[in-house]
């Protein structure tokens, strides 16, 4: 519904510019001062006020209305109409449909909040590289190179995210964020570009640092 | 029989018929919610809805219509509407955030990659260090036994 079918002019029916869409509809004579005639012309109003009645019926509606301070009458027609029009295209849920799928997402989305706000408290938690060891033997070097394993690339790492996107995720949009990085961080030859580039995107206002050749953690 | 009406004929202070159309859906322990659907939709506006819907269907309607009346008394200006537009903003807030947290993640596991690969060759270049230590040691062995 658009608010272009209302019209927040005409303070009253009746005389002069012929029946409101509501009196028009309920073929009755358009009084001054009619509760009605400021929301729903005799064009689109009508078919308006149709969906309205059918649902809420006139009488619960103009007592509604009455209820409502009058500045805030335009609003609350419109959404009157709205729910009427979402209870006439389906009465069994109504506009509750729509809730009942806003509410799902919300709850993806705070699932896989949790999932990436745990993986980045993982990624804090590393230890920083120690001070190069005590002289060993032959044998311990061996174990240096193996140990280094443990520590996963970071293309596993960000393949991961894929299997999260498609079980998690309730938006396409979030799909299409974060699959193109997936497949170009494979190699990790082009992390520091796309990372620069996620952020500037994301967070205009965050300035990325690019990392020197040593780092102290 | 006065006892056993439910909720609705209660409400409306009538016989209830044994094919009530509110019965099934409006019980007499819960006299609050056929009290909100009839303040807003009507009872004869709810009764048609229900008629007209399949019996499979008709306690999901109930339900709803139920749902609707109570947002719509709480909030008479924007009833559901307002309950839709607090999701959006809890849906834009949570993609802000994560956005936000995965940025962090690239940039950490940047920084972590480097730091391994850092690691990795300053192992390697003391051990190889050592290894050219221990082959010398060696060869001075080999050569003083001779």
């Amino acid at each position: 519904m658009s608010r272009g079918s209302t019209n927040v002019e005409n303070n009253g029916g009746g005389s002069q510019g012929g029946p409101c869409g509501a009196c028009k509809f309920l073929r009755r004579k358009c009084l001054r001062g009619c509760i009605f005639a400021p929301y729903f012309d005799s064009d689109q109003g009508t078919a308006h006020f149709a969906a309205v009645h059918k649902v809420f019926g006139a009488s619960n509606a103009s007592k509604l209305l009455l209820r409502i301070p009058a500045h805030k009458r335009l609003d609350a027609v419109v959404t009157l109409c709205y729910e009427a029009f979402a209870r006439v295209r389906d009465p069994v849920y109504g506009c509750v449909a729509h809730i009942f799928t806003l509410q799902q997402q919300v709850v993806n989305l705070q699932a896989e909040l949790a999932y990436v706000q745990a993986r980045l408290a993982t990624f804090q938690r590393l230890p920083p590289p120690s001070p190069p060891p005590q002289p060993q033997s032959l044998h311990s070097l061996a174990n240096v190179v193996a140990s280094s394993s443990d520590l996963v690339p970071i293309s596993n790492l960000m393949m991961h995210f894929d299997p999260l996107q498609t079980q998690q995720c309730a938006g396409q949009e979030m799909t299409s964020l974060f699959n193109p990085l997936d497949q170009e961080l494979i190699d990790g030859e082009d992390l520091q570009i796309l990372a620069r580039e996620f952020v500037s995107r994301y967070l205009p206002g965050v300035r990325f640092r690019p990392p020197g050749p040593h780092q102290n953690f | 029989m006065i006892s056993g009406r439910c909720a609705a004929c209660r409400y409306l202070r009538r016989r209830c018929p044994s094919d009530c159309i509110f019965a099934p859906y409006f019980p007499s322990n819960n006299p609050q919610r056929f009290a909100a659907v009839h303040r807003i939709f009507g009872a004869s506006n709810v009764g048609r809805m229900l008629q007209q819907l399949p019996p499979d269907l008709r306690a999901q309607a109930a339900d709803t219509l139920y749902y609707e009346a109570e947002c719509r008394v709480e909030d008479p200006v924007y009833g559901c509407v307002g309950v839709i537009s607090r999701l959006h903003e809890q849906i834009d807030e949570a993609e802000c955030e994560l956005a936000k947290t995965r940025a962090d993640i690239v940039i950490n596991s940047d920084i972590g990659q480097q730091a391994q690969v850092q690691h990795i060759h300053d192992e390697v270049e003391h051990n190889s260090s050592l290894l050219q230590e221990q082959s010398n040691v060696g060869q001075t062995q080999l050569g003083s036994s001779s």
